[in-house]
Order: structure tokens, then sequence, then C-alpha cells
């Protein structure tokens, strides 16, 4: 038969009947102190190439954007957000709801290109991410953004490349471990 | 009248049901974790501005689990070094 209830020094464990434990006060439990839902808008990114003069204006943003004020001790952000855009490229874009742990990987771009040495190189040029998360008692949301247009060297010809703008609508909690 | 606490062989149970050893509750494993829950960033995104044409390399690491890009441009881009590492807490709920 187990011990439900088990004391030793100033250990507290506590167990169900098929011996696994359900509190061990040795070990941190998640303790969650804000609940926070809402809308953000990520703007429209958009890098250029533009000839005669072969000029790349690439984008690189890393940019925090604050959401909203939450306990000073909260470190982890768990919950679920979706996200709608006018963005029609097949995708996750409108589709649901993701798990906002970690870092969300909107879209990958890749460019083709005719190098100096007459090969076609494909390579990812561009990247948009987006990370929740805690820091210094607010909730925060990191934008991770890279663009570069493709370019095009027979006339004279302004490119662009965009990452749409996409609306964020989150529900979250912030804590910790404690 | 809901009852608050029970202490029985088969059940000890808190705070109206609100904790009952019959359940499983998330905690920071200090050994045996299922699974990491991290705390912020999964993926690391470098921009590589390129001797042909810019680009980025990208590396998702989270509890030793790491994939990087490792060429830019066709192979002909310099790799970045990128140590990327996320921060997270192991758990499990047993």
């Amino acid at each position: 038969m187990v011990n439900l209830l088990e004391l030793s020094g100033n250990r507290i464990r506590l167990r169900h009947t098929d011996g696994r434990i359900a509190l061990d006060t040795d070990e941190k439990l998640f303790q969650i102190t804000d609940y926070l839902a809402g809308t953000h808008t990520a703007p429209s990114r958009t890098a250029t190439f533009t000839n005669p003069g072969a000029t790349q204006t690439p984008i690189n943003i890393d940019l925090d954007t604050t959401l909203g004020a939450i306990n000073a001790h909260a470190d982890t952000i768990v919950g679920v957000f979706k996200v709608t855009t006018s963005d029609t490229r097949p995708g996750l874009q409108n589709k649901g709801w993701f798990n906002a742990g970690g870092t969300y990987v909107y879209g990958l771009d890749s460019i083709s290109s005719a190098a100096s040495a007459g090969s076609v190189r494909e390579y990812v040029s561009g990247t948009r991410a987006f990370t929740f998360f805690a820091q210094g008692g607010f909730l925060k949301i990191n934008e991770r953004s890279v663009a570069v247009s493709q370019p095009r060297f027979t006339s004279p010809v302004t490119v662009t490349s965009t990452w749409p703008a996409i609306t964020f609508d989150y529900r979250l909690y912030a804590g910790s471990f404690v | 009248m809901t009852e608050q606490a029970k202490l029985s062989p088969d059940l000890i149970m808190l705070g109206a049901d609100k904790f009952r050893t019959d359940r499983r509750y998330m905690r920071a494993a200090t050994a045996g974790a299922y699974f990491p829950i991290v705390k912020g960033k999964s993926l690391s995104v470098l921009y590589y501005s390129g001797t042909i044409y810019p680009a980025c390399q990208i590396r998702y690491a989270v509890n030793g689990y790491n994939r990087q890009m490792t060429a830019t441009d066709g192979g002909n881009g310099a790799v970045l070094s990128n140590t990327f590492a996320a921060d997270f807490t192991l758990t499990r709920t047993e």
C-alpha cells in the first residue's frame, strides 16, 4: 500500500495510489500571475531592388513591442494566438489557433539569382518570425523580419518583396515556476 | 457545504478539489523531465549582408535539439557564428 503523504525534513510529497507524485515541495509548480488577451498588428515590411545602380534596400528588423504589464517575476508565456492577414499565399495564416510558446515562424522566403559565374542559386532570403515573451514586468512580442528583393539587371526597374501586415489575436497566461 | 479537505487511504484532497493526488500537475522537473517549456525565442535569425546578395541564416535550438543552416547563397556565403540556445524549463507531470 502506498503512503500518500510523505514528510521528511522540510520536504512534503503527496502521491497517488499508484505511487506517482502529485506534489513535491522540492519541485517548482507553474504559477499563473496574469492573463492577457488582445490584438497586435505588425505592419507591412517591404524590401526593394532598384536598377540601374543595382541598389539593394533589404529589411532587417528586430523589434520588441510591449503589449501590457504583468507580474515582474513572470518569465514564461503560454497560451494561444491566431493570425489574420490579407496574405493570400498558401500557408497557415487565417487558419485556427497556434501555441504561443517559443517562436512562431510566419514565413520563409527564397529568391534565385543568376550569379556572376552564370549558375543559378537559390537560398533563404527572408524570414518573418514572432515571439511572445515576458521581460521586466511586461508582456512583449518580438518581430524578427528579414527580406531581400529579387535582383534583376536587365532593364531599369524597381522590384519589391513584401511581408504583409498581420494581426495577432492572443489569449495568453504569464507566470513562472515557483 | 463543499468539502474543503480530505485525507483518506486512497486520496488527499485540498481546497475543494483544487488539488487532488489522483490528478497530475505540471512541475519543473529535478529529474526525468518529459519536455521543455521555452521562455522566449526558440529560433534565432541572423542577417547576412553577403558578398553577392543579402540573405538570412536561421538556427533553432531547444534543449540540445539544434537545427541550423550550414550554407548561405548557394554555398558561397559565409556561415555566421550563431550560438543561440533557447531559455527553457524542463517539466514533467509523472
